[in-house]
C-alpha cells in the first residue's frame, strides 16, 4: 500500500525514489486478484438469484470487497508514485485523492473478511444484525488508520479479525471442505503480508512477489472451484 | 429418521412436484405431495410466487392451478450445481 513511502501520517509522507519495476508488477498482480475476483462474483450471479442462500451472498461479498480492496490498493500506490514523481514538493490538498483511495481499500479488506467469515458461521449465528457494527468498526479503523497515520490500527485490526477467522472456521470445520481448513486461512495471512509494506516499505522486492504469487495462486484456487461447479 | 429437509430441498421438490404433473397441479394435491405442514406450505408457496419460480392461473371454472415459470425450471436444472456449490465452499 505504501511501498513508496506513503505512509499514513503527515511525519511518514516522504518521498522516496521511483522504481518503475515494482509498480508493474503490482499493477499485473493486482489487475489479476481484480479480474479473478469480478469472475467468481459474476459467475455465482445465478446462484445466488435462484438461492438467496445467504451464505452464497455473504461469499459473492467477499470476492466483491476484495476486488475493490484490490483495485484501490493499487491506485493508491499509483497516485503516490505520480505525485512524488512528477514534483518533489507536494501539499495536503494533493494527498486527498490518496487518502480516499487508500479509506476505500482498507474499508474493503477488513469487510472482505468479515464476510468471508460470515459466509462460513451465519447457520449458527442467532443475530443477524451485527453487520451496521461491523461497518462502522471497519470506517473507523480506516479513518484512524490515515488521519492518526497510524497504519498498526489497520495490520492491528486485520490481524484480530484473522484470528477471530481462524478460531470461527475452526469450530465449524466438521463438515466443511480444506477450502475452509487451509485455503481461506492462508488467502487471510497472504493478504496481510501483501500489506505488510506499510510497514516495511524496503520490502525485498523478491520476497513481495513471492507473497504475490502464493496470493495469486490462492485465489486461482478458489476460481477454479468455482468454475468447475458452475462451469465456465 | 430421515433427516430435515433444508429450505432448498423443499423447494426443488415442490417444484418437482409441479413438473412431474405436466406443469400443473392444483394447490391440494400440491400440498399433501410437499409433505409440509399447511402453515409452512402456505408460506413456501407464497416464497416461490413472490420470487416468480411458480405463477397462478386460473380455468374457466374458477379453479386454481400453479405452473412453473422459466425461472422455476432453471431452479430444477441448477438445484444439483447450488448445493454442489453450498457444500463445496461450506456456506
Amino acid at each position: 500500500m505504501a511501498r513508496n513511502g506513503l505512509g499514513m501520517g503527515g511525519a511518514a509522507l516522504v518521498p522516496q525514489p521511483i522504481v518503475l519495476q515494482p509498480v508493474v508488477i503490482e499493477a499485473v498482480y493486482s489487475a489479476a486478484i481484480v479480474a479473478i475476483c469480478l469472475i467468481i462474483y459474476l459467475k455465482t450471479r445465478e446462484i445466488e438469484k435462484l438461492s438467496s442462500h445467504r451464505g452464497v451472498t455473504y461469499f459473492r461479498l467477499t470476492f466483491l470487497h476484495f476486488a475493490i480492496s484490490y483495485l484501490f490498493k493499487f491506485i493508491t500506490s499509483l497516485q503516490v508514485s505520480v505525485v512524488f514523481r512528477v514534483q518533489r514538493g507536494y501539499q495536503v490538498l494533493q494527498l486527498l485523492p490518496t487518502a480516499g483511495t487508500m479509506f476505500i481499500s482498507i474499508y474493503a479488506s477488513l469487510m472482505a473478511v468479515v464476510y468471508l467469515t460470515k459466509s462460513v458461521t451465519w447457520k449458527k449465528e442467532e443475530s443477524h444484525h451485527e453487520y451496521p457494527l461491523w461497518n462502522l468498526v471497519s470506517v473507523i479503523t480506516a479513518a484512524m488508520t490515515i488521519f492518526m497515520g497510524q497504519p498498526v490500527v489497520y495490520i492491528g485490526f486485520q490481524l484480530l479479525l484473522f484470528l477471530y477467522a481462524i478460531v470461527m472456521f475452526r469450530q465449524y470445520e466438521k463438515k466443511k471442505s480444506q477450502l475452509i481448513k487451509a485455503v481461506y486461512p492462508a488467502m487471510m495471512a497472504f493478504w496481510i503480508l501483501s500489506i505488510a509494506d506499510i510497514f516495511i516499505p524496503n520490502i525485498f522486492l523478491l520476497l513481495q512477489i513471492s507473497v504475490y504469487l502464493v496470493s495469486a495462486g490462492l485465489f486461482s484456487a478458489v476460481l477454479y472451484k468455482v468454475l468447475k461447479r458452475v462451469g465456465g | 429418521m430421515s433427516k430435515k429437509r433444508d429450505r432448498l430441498k423443499v423447494i426443488y421438490d415442490m417444484l418437482k412436484v409441479i413438473r412431474n404433473n405436466d406443469n400443473s397441479i392444483k394447490p391440494t394435491p400440491l400440498l399433501r405431495y410437499s409433505n409440509l405442514s399447511t402453515q409452512g406450505f402456505q408460506e413456501y408457496l407464497s416464497e416461490l410466487l413472490d420470487k416468480g419460480f411458480i405463477k397462478e392461473v386460473e380455468d374457466k371454472k374458477g379453479r386454481k392451478y400453479y405452473t412453473l415459470t422459466d425461472k422455476g425450471f432453471r431452479y430444477l436444472e441448477k438445484y444439483s450445481v447450488i448445493t454442489g456449490f453450498i457444500d463445496d465452499f461450506g456456506l
